[in-house]
């Protein structure tokens, strides 16, 4: 279950991205997709949800095809993060996160008690309730990522897939929002599928990894296996040392 | 949390009020000067087919003045909502209804009329020429933002807009070159007018604006998603080019029949939108029926203005645009400095 692609093609205009990859990922884990810039990461999560279509292949999401699903429906299922998120309108962030439940309202609806008690867990739970009266216009760039999270949180779908989601925040935001990710993968069966840039990062919290070079899969695997010096130089190019960290219970790595 | 912002409704609802009001006023208002409570009377025996209690107002209110000011109600009220589509659909706040080259389409279309001295259809072919105009470039401009990469992207459009209008405006000019004597009558269409309006333009316009209206206000939460970003409102269940699609149709057909009922009047679709957000907030669902309740108040009251208390009459157009760039300035001076820096 969960996501299975199976030979995808994908090209912009006469750029060639994917030429026929398949992976598996299941229901209830925390996938790491790796790769270096322009490797198709963000087009793969384009893919899964639904913005893109592939031009060849099947994606299936819980063994039916994606593009059996309607806008709506798959909104249910499956949340984003986007990379850059960016708004001209003072909306507030409440409004914003009250966005989240759109896919669960009826056109005319009014949003009710379970609506706005998720929207304010999910505030709660991202610390942004402080300034849920704010004009989105008026937040940092972190600030308005945590917004964003909230949001996809309140959406309340199986899936969470993350772009980057946490390029924009500090230290002490990031590993709160990745373990609170996390703990949700573990306690509550959630799906998170993250695109990151910080390896470290990826190995501490995913298990497991998607490593992607030119548009194909360079290695896929539980983050014991596929985590490794010869893999990080085959797709990133630099030489590293890969270790086992005592203290936080998990492979690390310095890159050299 | 509670109670995000009954606001709104109030000041729908006020707004509601303040329609009805200034709609009994300036019908009471203009050269011939009658007592406020005549007009309900009027618009009373009129409705229940009786015979005119004072003949002379009767044909006075209902036959010069309600239409007038029920067109030029619904022109802001078309306007007002099709700016606040298209601000949202381009995810630009400085977008109009006129952005896509409606205004452009829709003046070379009226050119060409006024060209060829048409005269069929019982002096409607301005307006005509003026809406197939406007249909055309819309038209055009889907057609050029549609093909290439990233469909309908606001980018695409805007740039799309501009090189139509650009080619129109130039052939506006070759028009008015070659019109000879005929010339001040486009210019004067081009400025706009609410003189000697029919119950049949309150139809036609009524008929197409409440249409429109009624389509952007189903679609005022996509309208709320879009402006996260395609990405973002796809991931949110809004299918996003064809909702764009829709609401583009929609808020350009109001646009093309406002402008070919009173020629081009500028500003009231930028202006009241950002005064309305600023009173309202960004959230579309309440901003559309704002907007278009606002926008149908102030458009109303200029044209009273001009034609009631000014000693002689100015061009709509050109009043709208000499008292609202003003004020746009200010409201943008206030509402953006310091907030909104990227």
């Amino acid at each position: 279950m969960g996501y299975t692609l199976k030979d995808i093609c994908f090209s912009y205009e006469n750029r060639v991205i994917f030429s026929g990859i398949s992976l598996e990922m299941e229901t209830g884990g925390f996938h790491g997709v790796l790769g270096p810039n322009g490797s198709g990461k963000t087009t793969l999560l384009d893919l899964l949800t639904g913005h893109l279509k592939p031009e060849n292949g099947n994606i299936l999401l819980d063994g039916r095809r994606l593009d059996g699903f309607d806008a709506g429906e798959l909104a249910k299922k499956c949340a984003l993060v986007p990379q850059d998120f960016r708004v001209n309108f003072p909306f507030t962030v409440a409004q914003v996160v009250m966005m989240g439940r759109y896919p669960h309202l009826g056109r005319f609806s009014a949003p009710g008690a379970k609506d706005r008690e998720l929207v304010a867990q999910a505030m709660a739970a991202t610390g942004i309730s402080d300034f849920s009266g704010r004009h989105v216009t008026e937040l940092s760039g972190g600030e308005r990522q945590r917004v964003v999270f909230a949001r996809a949180l309140a959406q309340d779908a199986a899936c969470l897939i993350l772009d980057e989601a946490t390029s924009n925040l500090d230290i002490g935001h990031t590993l709160a929002l990745m373990t609170l990710a996390a703990d949700r993968v573990k306690n509550n069966g959630l799906t998170v599928i993250s695109v990151m840039q910080d390896l470290n990062l990826a190995a501490r919290f995913c298990r497991s990894l998607v490593f992607l070079k030119n548009g194909r899969v360079a290695a896929h695997g539980p983050v014991d296996e596929v985590f490794t010096a010869s893999v990080i130089k085959e797709v990133f190019d630099v030489s590293s040392s890969v270790y086992f960290d005592e203290i936080i219970h998990c492979k690390q790595v310095t890159i050299l | 949390m509670t109670g995000i912002k009954k606001k709104p409704a109030r000041v729908a609802i006020g707004l509601g009020l303040l329609l009805g009001g200034v709609i009994v006023l300036s019908a009471a208002m203009g050269v011939v000067r009658l007592p406020f409570v005549q007009v309900p009377a009027v618009i009373w025996e009129k409705l229940w087919g009786r015979g005119p209690g004072d003949a002379l107002a009767s044909a006075i209110i209902w036959d010069v003045r309600l239409p007038r000011i029920l067109t030029a109600a619904v022109v802001g009220a078309g306007l007002s909502v099709s700016g606040v589509v298209f601000q949202g659909i381009l995810k630009n706040p400085l977008a109009d209804p006129y952005t896509l080259g409606i205004s452009a389409g829709a003046a070379f279309g009226a050119c060409v009329a006024f060209f060829f001295n048409m005269s069929y259809f019982q002096g409607l072919s301005v307006g005509l020429c003026a809406f197939a105009g406007a249909v055309t470039t819309l038209a055009v401009v889907l057609y050029l933002s549609g093909g290439t990469a990233g469909g309908y992207s606001s980018n695409n459009l805007i740039l799309s807009g501009i090189i139509v209008a650009a080619i129109l405006s130039a052939g506006i000019s070759f028009l008015k070159y070659a019109a000879d004597e005929r010339v001040s009558v486009i210019i004067f269409w081009l400025m706009g007018s609410f003189v000697a309006k029919t119950w049949m333009d309150v139809g036609i316009s009524f008929a197409f604006v409440s249409i429109g209206a009624v389509v952007c206000l189903c679609f005022g939460r996509d309208l709320n998603l879009m402006a996260l970003g395609d990405r973002s409102a796809a991931s949110l269940g809004v299918d996003v080019k064809k909702s764009r699609l829709i609401l583009l149709a929609a808020a350009s057909l109001m646009a093309a029949v406002c402008v070919s009922v009173s020629g081009i009047i500028g500003f009231v679709g930028l202006l009241v939108p950002h005064m309305m957000r600023g009173i309202v907030g960004a959230d579309n669902q309440w901003l559309l029926p704002v907007s278009l309740l606002a926008g149908a108040v102030l458009l109303l009251c200029a044209d009273t203005f001009t034609r009631a208390v000014l000693p002689s009459e100015v061009p709509i157009g050109v009043l709208t645009a000499l008292i609202g760039g003003p004020f746009f300035c200010y409201v943008f001076k206030r509402q953006f400095s310091g907030k909104q820096r990227f």
